[in-house]
């Protein structure tokens, strides 16, 4: 089932084109990651669906709602978590998660101490008081003490410390366990590659890939380590074949992922003695495609 | 040393003035304005040296010198002498509000939203973000100066030569400077911004009352008023310099001790540090209003506090007046014989006028604090769960009404009291307070408007309650034209009990407050949110 549904979504600060068409469908019990340099449209993308700012044009629908105009109806059953929280510096944060969930319309005292206790946060401290990484943590557990059916999350770990991005991870892991579905902002590609089924990567305002993680590996390239018996001539011209280079003897190249048949066929001519492949990560991808972005730079 | 404490101060100067310039230049035209075209309107409203000795008659009573201070110079009131009775002290207290506002933006402000350490991890001295402010507010001091006292020769008038013009301009600059002082130093004392501020305006509203106070009662206490002081120069007549090296000592002090400490403490503390609080909400703070209330509470201790004092000592001063023109037997030609009301009873609207506008101060700020929520991206923590944009503004707009309310009820009630019943009911009192309910609620009308439309201009609001003092308090010395008053809800009030209480004002800026408050929920719900 479709929980989350925008279409053609387009918006524009005066002449800037901010948001270009953006589609995404995400449906219920996934988690969906959504990556992309600074500045590419995540947060605006969010904030739109949150009903914080009006699209231009598009559509954009939660649990089947309008985002702008059944804001109310739509936000009783998400939690949402800024990038950059911003508290009251004279309130506790046990206050602030308190009124949060309040606001919410949820009543769970035990998941609320429980969470307080794994995250290590204390309660008593003025907002005033708390690091950023603090401040991330009392909006997280606002969010995963509520009792709600998607979690929208702007690039939530950003000032967490390690041990507490594996805590949080393993909130999302939970939380996709009792069928909630999960939209996480990022560019964290390691958490991205560990937690979400599907990604959308965004570039100036438009979606440029969409897929499960296997889909999005279809299109990166494997690099290779390469040590032949006689040097591999003509390889720099195979088809598929980029960013070749002599390294200690041997020969590191990348190779499209959809011509590595016929790349192993024309190299293995000339004696391999060793061979080493790295697979292919998000992180090349994500590379490639911001590199793509600026071709003017060059 | 130097190079440690001070480095870069030259730098950071240029830089605070640069971010502020545009505040600067509002506040130094405002301010040469309302001198300029003060002294000029005395040249029109009082001919001759009859008219001008007449008025001291009336400007000699304990409302007026609690109000504008000892008159001095009486015997021969030339224009000079009018300018330094009547404006110094109001003009020396607005300086210090321009001085507190930006001395307190640029420093706890800054401090507060992590731009100083920023700032500090450049190589810079330990102090030279304070310095800095402190640099450019003296400079702000002079060019206030040096623009005050060109305007004023520049109008040629007879007893206001260039040293009266400078002296008067420098007392007004100086007292500038020492609330820019004090405000650096309470800065440091207090760990928010906003209780820096405010313990910053206690001190201006101790040195006016102080200053008051020991005008009306003849005492010492009016030396213990940077602002009595200034009024010691009897600028224009006697021209006494000695008194501005007591302002200008008095605030080099407290400028350093404010250094000192800056370079003692870390940054983002202060001599008051946060205390440990609550692990849970409390009954009250659980919802909107709940918040709102939290957020807001201690502005509203305070200035129920200021208007009820407010009241109180007007009240006493109306009642030493009713005696004052008992025993002289000046009364003709102050206020009208002809009219059967006690002497009170005609002071009363231009007191309260200028009471309900004091008392708009905190009702305009209580509805504008969502544009600071939104501003500081905290609305979106409100607004993205399930709270809709009317119920966020409603709540905002109904505490600001609420707030007027509260604020009438205590200047009334504080006048009610120290009020002599016989010759001023408390009924007429608290009748002549709640008049002004209606011109309130056309300023949060406005305020809610502002935020509907133009979130970035709400300042706009500010620069509207300047006008409608102007307008309304001196209106009514200098008789400006009509229009001038009817350009501000506080214009149309009834001024009872000297004018009788007509419905249509009352039933028309309830209309307004209520048309312009719908057009702006109809914005706000339309437009984006930034946070």
């Amino acid at each position: 089932m479709t929980i989350l549904e925008t279409t053609d979504l387009t918006k524009m600060f005066g002449r800037v084109k901010a948001l270009d068409r953006v589609n995404i469908e995400m449906k219920e019990g996934e988690v969906y990651g959504f990556i992309g340099p600074n500045g590419a449209g995540k947060s605006t993308t969010l904030r739109v669906l949150l009903g914080a700012i009006k699209a231009t044009s598009g559509s954009a629908r939660i649990f089947g709602k309008d985002v702008w105009k059944d804001a109310v109806a739509v936000h009783r059953r998400i939690a949402y978590v800024p990038g950059d929280v911003s508290l009251w510096p004279n309130l506790t944060g046990g206050e602030v998660i308190d009124l949060f969930m309040k606001l919410h319309g949820t009543k769970n005292r035990g998941r609320r101490s429980e969470l307080i206790d794994l995250f290590d946060l204390d309660p008593a401290k003025k907002c005033g008081t708390y690091s950023k990484g603090n401040r991330q943590k009392v909006a997280l557990i606002a969010a995963f003490a509520s009792d709600a059916d998607l979690y929208i999350m702007d690039e939530p770990t950003s000032g967490l410390d390690p041990l507490m991005e594996k805590l949080f991870q393993k909130q999302v892991l939970e939380a996709r366990e009792n069928g909630k579905s999960v939209l996480l902002s990022s560019h964290i590609l390691s958490e991205v590659e560990k937690l979400c089924d599907r990604v959308s990567i965004i570039r100036q305002g438009a979606i440029i890939e969409t897929g499960s993680l296997t889909d999005l590996r279809h299109l990166t390239r494997t690099t290779l380590l390469l040590e032949t018996k006689k040097p591999p001539q003509g390889l720099s011209a195979v088809k598929g074949v980029h960013e070749l280079a002599h390294k200690e003897g041997a020969i590191q190249f990348q190779v499209d992922t959809e011509e590595l048949d016929h790349v192993m066929a024309f190299v293995s001519a000339f004696g391999i003695i060793r061979l080493e492949s790295a697979p292919p990560t998000l992180e090349d991808l994500f590379l490639r495609h911001y590199e793509t972005a600026r071709p003017q730079a060059q | 040393m130097y190079q440690s404490l001070f480095a870069q101060t030259g730098n950071l100067s240029w830089f605070v003035i640069k971010r502020n310039k545009l505040r600067f230049l509002i506040w130094l035209l405002a301010l040469t304005a309302l001198t300029a075209g003060t002294a000029a309107s005395f040249l029109g409203l009082y001919p001759s040296e009859a008219e001008r000795q007449a008025l001291t008659t009336a400007m000699v009573n304990p409302a007026t010198t609690a109000m504008v201070g000892r008159g001095y110079g009486l015997d021969n009131y030339t224009f000079g002498a009018m300018l330094g009775h009547q404006m110094l002290a109001m003009t020396a207290l607005t300086a210090g509000i321009m001085n507190i506002l930006f001395v307190s933006r640029n420093t706890r402000g800054d401090e507060e939203d992590g731009k100083t350490e920023t700032l500090l991890a450049l190589p810079i001295g330990r102090t030279s973000s304070l310095t800095s402010v402190i640099a450019s507010a003296l400079l702000l001091n002079v060019v206030l100066v040096l623009a005050m006292t060109g305007a004023l020769v520049m109008l040629d008038i007879e007893s206001i030569n260039l040293e009266g013009a400078l002296l008067y301009s420098a007392a007004i600059g100086l007292c500038g400077f020492f609330f820019a002082a004090g405000t650096a130093f309470s800065a440091q004392l207090a760990q928010g911004a906003k209780t820096a501020t405010g313990l910053a305006f206690g001190l201006l509203m101790a040195a006016y009352t102080l200053r008051a106070v020991g005008d009306v009662n003849e005492n010492a206490l009016s030396w213990f008023s940077p602002i009595g002081w200034a009024q010691r120069t009897e600028v224009f007549v006697s021209n006494i310099w000695w008194p501005l090296w007591l302002l200008a000592g008095s605030s080099f002090l407290i400028a350093v001790a404010a250094l000192y400490i800056n370079a003692a403490r870390d940054t983002g503390a202060g001599l008051f540090s946060a205390s440990k609080g609550r692990k849970e909400a409390g009954f009250l703070l659980q919802g909107t209003g709940g918040l709102i209330w939290r957020l807001q509470r201690t502005g509203i201790f305070f200035w129920t506090v200021a208007m009820f004092l407010l009241g109180i000592t007007y009240g006493s001063v109306l009642t030493d007046t009713e005696a004052f023109f008992e025993s002289t037997n000046v009364i003709q030609g102050v206020v009208s014989q002809t009219s059967d009301l006690t002497l009170s009873e005609q002071f009363l609207p231009v007191l309260m006028s200028v009471m309900a506008l004091i008392g708009t101060i905190p009702v305009v700020m209580a509805a504008l604090k969502i544009k600071t929520e939104e501003k500081k991206d905290r609305m979106q923590h409100i607004l993205g769960r399930s709270v809709s944009r009317i119920g966020q503004l409603a709540h905002y707009a109904v505490f600001s009404i609420a707030l007027s309310i509260v604020m009438m009820l205590a200047t009334a009630g504080g006048m009610a009291l120290a009020m002599d019943q016989e010759s001023l009911s408390g009924s007429t009192v608290f009748a002549s307070a709640f008049l002004y309910l209606p011109a309130f609620w056309v300023m949060t009308g406005l305020a809610v408007l502002l935020i509907g439309f133009f979130p970035k201009y709400t300042f706009v609001i500010w620069l509207y309650l300047g006008y409608s003092y102007i307008a309304v308090y001196f209106g009514r010395i200098f008789q400006f034209p009509d229009w001038v008053g009817e350009l501000t809800p506080f214009g149309w009030v009834a001024s009872y009990p000297v004018e009788e209480i007509k419905p249509m004002p009352v039933i028309g800026l309830a209309l307004v407050s209520l048309v312009i408050g719908a057009a702006g929920f109809f914005g706000f719900i339309r437009r984006d949110t930034n946070g």
